[in-house]
């Protein structure tokens, strides 16, 4: 067997698969299960009859299982940071529809943006009260909350396909959200985009795991208000978060840690998302274009031990 | 018993006492939101310990699927050259969407 890739149109954008020896067939099946259950743009959509669903608990199939486990453990691990529970404060701010929205250049909306300030977790900590069974089949939520699956949607796929591929060599890129496996060859270089410029602002290489990045840059409007918006939220109050920073690039052992990393180090602002970047490496690019790299630990510790 | 404390007394204390519970509590809360590197680290790779329920149902989480740390190898490698193999990979870039 050869090498395969496929570009496929996908969770409003375009997934990019490759496999060194292998089939990727069964991994654009899951991609495109996971998109048609997970997308809120489609009323009947697994995520959306669940939202729609007034009872309590409700039987779900095992991908929104898994997509309700993972936000509640990416909210439990970012203390509330990353909260998909704020499915209707989206569409408040502005985003409904599966688009990009009129076009709103990142220098406009930075110039009208309020004060900056890292965003904090909401009190009303609705993620507390989700509940999932243990074989995923069944989720409790307060009625009314309305999930969002946003980033951690495509950290899931990635994982999932990553899954179904198995091991060997193999890049999955979805929108951005990237699994990669080097298998026997060499590392496999993954450049960081700069919003800002034409050139990648860094590279990692990485044998085995993912890396995602969360940003601002692309998707930006005016809200009913007037205000500028894009869709990552400071939970505590339900609105844009404007930190300082504009892009975090995360490194994960999963799509969906290091989408979590990377969402909750840009809410967080540079120094705490230094922090939280910390232990398996990093990059975060401010408003001002500059890079900061943040290397893993075990890479500072390997140079002090050199 | 002329030092006994009035009813209205107690509950006047009662309550200046749970407003002060109530007003600790909300600051520890925000508190814990400027940094929440603090819980994510400290708690970053433990959960594939996690009993029931709740925590059963998100252990596949979070890196568990996979085998090692060393997922950030050459970190610093911007100035890396591209690999080279027999079957070449293409350079994949990762950014907002």
């Amino acid at each position: 067997m050869s090498a395969q890739e496929r570009v496929v149109r996908a969770m409003g954008g375009y997934a990019r698969l490759w496999v060194a020896d292998g089939d990727l067939s069964g991994a654009q099946e899951l991609l495109a299960e996971v998109d048609a259950r997970l997308t809120r743009f489609d009323p009947a959509s697994d995520l959306c009859t669940l939202n729609a669903d007034p009872a309590e608990a409700v039987a779900v199939h095992p991908i929104v299982g898994r997509f309700v486990a993972a936000a509640i453990d990416a909210a439990r691990r970012t203390r509330g940071l990353v909260d998909a529970t704020l499915g209707r404060e989206i569409v408040a701010a502005g985003y409904a529809d599966d688009w990009a929205g009129p076009a709103l250049s990142l220098d406009t909306a930075l110039g009208e943006a309020p004060r900056r300030r890292p965003a904090r977790p909401a009190l009303s900590a609705r993620w507390r009260r989700l509940w999932v069974s243990p074989d995923r089949t069944r989720v409790r939520r307060p009625p009314g909350v309305i999930l969002d699956s946003g980033g951690i949607g495509k950290g899931l796929a990635a994982d999932l396909m990553a899954g179904d591929l198995g091991g060997g060599r193999f890049v999955i890129d979805v929108l951005g959200d990237l699994r990669v496996d080097a298998g026997d060859g060499p590392a496999i270089e993954v450049a960081v985009e700069h919003p800002l410029r034409d050139e990648p602002a860094h590279a990692f290489r990485l044998r085995r795991g993912a890396i995602a990045t969360s940003g601002i840059g692309r998707r930006l409007w005016h809200d009913a208000i007037g205000e500028p918006a894009h869709h990552l939220l400071d939970p505590s109050t339900g609105r844009p978060a404007w930190t300082g920073v504009i892009s975090a690039t995360a490194v994960g052992r999963t799509a969906i840690e290091a989408e979590a990393l990377a969402k909750a180090a840009l809410l967080s602002g540079r120094q705490a998302g230094r922090r939280l970047l910390a232990r398996m490496g990093g990059v975060l690019i401010g408003e001002d274009g500059r890079v900061d790299i943040v290397p893993a630990l075990a890479v500072v510790a390997a140079r002090a031990a050199a | 018993m002329p030092n006994a404390i009035p009813a209205t007394r107690w509950v006047a204390i009662l309550t200046v006492v749970a407003v002060l519970a109530v007003f600790s509590f909300l600051a520890l809360r925000m508190r814990a939101g400027d940094d929440p590197s603090i819980g994510m680290l400290a708690r970053s790779g433990a959960s594939t310990s996690s009993p029931t329920t709740d925590e059963d149902a998100t252990q596949d989480l979070f890196g568990d699927d996979t085998t090692n740390d060393d997922s950030t190898t050459n970190t610093d490698a911007q100035s890396g050259s591209a690999p080279s193999s027999q079957t070449p990979s293409p350079t994949p870039t990762t950014r907002a969407s």
